[in-house]
């Protein structure tokens, strides 16, 4: 059998040696724990765990074949950082793939990367009819009615959230009143850094997520 | 300008909070404390554990230059072990085939290594064994192994 392992030059093997490890663990481990709230947000599920790992183990093991080039690092393509960041998210893309009931859907978005909202065009259900559909299609419109309860209870989390923490609710409020979602734009208009924004929505993702996953778990099984 | 149409449903309001939340990667060494101590983690033990898996991983790589004076080491001894080893026989087989070597060598490396064995009619049976053994592996370093004859 082939084995994936190249080896690493002395060159690039000196500059691993020189690289601050500790900054860098705990840079990764942050980004990994950041990375994996989006995942359980977005799907309301524990999954990161199903497979016996944890994002300790994720980001050691990416640490880890970089240094014996299972992995090859080529500092002429970019800085070490941002690569191992990109080999973390890989592997937690790849767990969350292998989760059953992931959901996923993609934003319209300019060459920029700026968001369209208002260019998001939602299809209309109603009466078992998608809006350009011609004929009911029972099993789309299971789906939608599926999608349509999963976004109720997911804004009904953010308000929850929010419930007694001012600081969160300044923040839903300003979106709900329609500041462009941008955490500099909210930051402007709440007059706060970015930095706070920042450490406000990932408290408000952290919030709403969990109590997404307690309506989860509270709601009767219908299947 | 920082207005755009407020989100009117459910759904297009989670779709806004996704892609905000997908903005706020931490960035600053300060985020980064803050979210690992949100995540119920030390950032000096994080940082710690994290170093050590590191180094220790470092120091076991064959490229560490360590590790690789070690394997040249290994292996020399290795070779050396084994031409002693095979440097058997009487005396007199012994003593030819030093001779033998000998011929093989440079001037001026035969001249300084009888320089060094002089009375090779008065050393034990066991010392020419060795001789023999070491000469053998010098040999089959090349140029670079016979140079240390001349040290």
């Amino acid at each position: 059998m082939k084995t994936r392992e190249r080896r690493l030059s002395s060159e690039v093997f000196n500059q691993l040696q020189q690289a601050d490890w500790g900054s860098i663990g705990k840079e990764l481990l942050a980004f990994a724990q950041w990375w994996a709230e989006r995942y359980q947000w977005r799907s309301g599920g524990t999954h990161l765990l199903a497979k016996g790992e944890t994002l300790h183990d994720v980001v050691q093991d990416v640490i880890l074949k970089a240094i014996a080039g299972q992995r090859n690092w080529d500092p002429g393509k970019g800085p070490l950082l941002p690569w191992l960041k990109d080999q973390v998210k890989s592997e937690i893309d790849a767990l969350a793939k292998s989760a059953p009931h992931t959901r996923e859907v993609a934003f319209p978005q300019d060459q920029k990367g700026e968001l369209l909202t208002d260019d998001i065009e939602y299809p209309v259900f109603e009466d078992g009819v998608f809006s350009g559909a011609t004929s009911p299609d029972p099993e789309l419109a299971s789906i939608a009615e599926e999608e349509d309860l999963y976004a109720k209870q997911k804004a009904q989390a953010l308000f929850e959230a929010v419930d007694g923490e001012s600081d969160l609710e300044e923040v839903v409020d300003a979106i709900v009143a329609g500041c462009q979602p941008k955490p500099r734009y909210l930051a402007e208009t709440l007059g706060a850094s970015v930095q706070d924004i920042n450490n406000r929505l990932r408290r408000l993702r952290r919030r709403a997520t969990r109590i997404s996953r307690e309506e989860q778990n509270d709601r009767p099984k219908t299947s | 300008m920082t207005g755009r149409r407020p989100p009117k449903t459910d759904e297009e309001l989670v779709r806004v909070f996704d892609y905000l939340f997908d903005q706020t990667e931490p960035q600053t060494p300060e985020e980064v404390d803050a979210v690992l101590r949100e995540a119920g983690c030390d950032p000096g033990e994080v940082a710690a554990r994290m170093d050590e898996v590191a180094q220790r991983a470092l120091a076991e790589s064959p490229l560490n230059w360590r590790n690789r004076a070690r394997a040249q080491h290994e292996e020399a001894v290795a070779q050396l072990k084994s031409s002693l080893s095979s440097a058997r026989g009487n005396r007199t087989e012994v003593l030819a085939a030093i001779e033998q070597v000998l011929t093989q060598l440079a001037p001026k490396q035969r001249e300084s290594l009888t320089a060094h064995f002089r009375s090779l009619d008065q050393a034990t049976d066991a010392d020419l064994a060795s001789l023999l053994g070491e000469l053998e592996y010098l040999l089959t370093k090349g140029p670079e192994g016979l140079d240390h004859i001349e040290e």
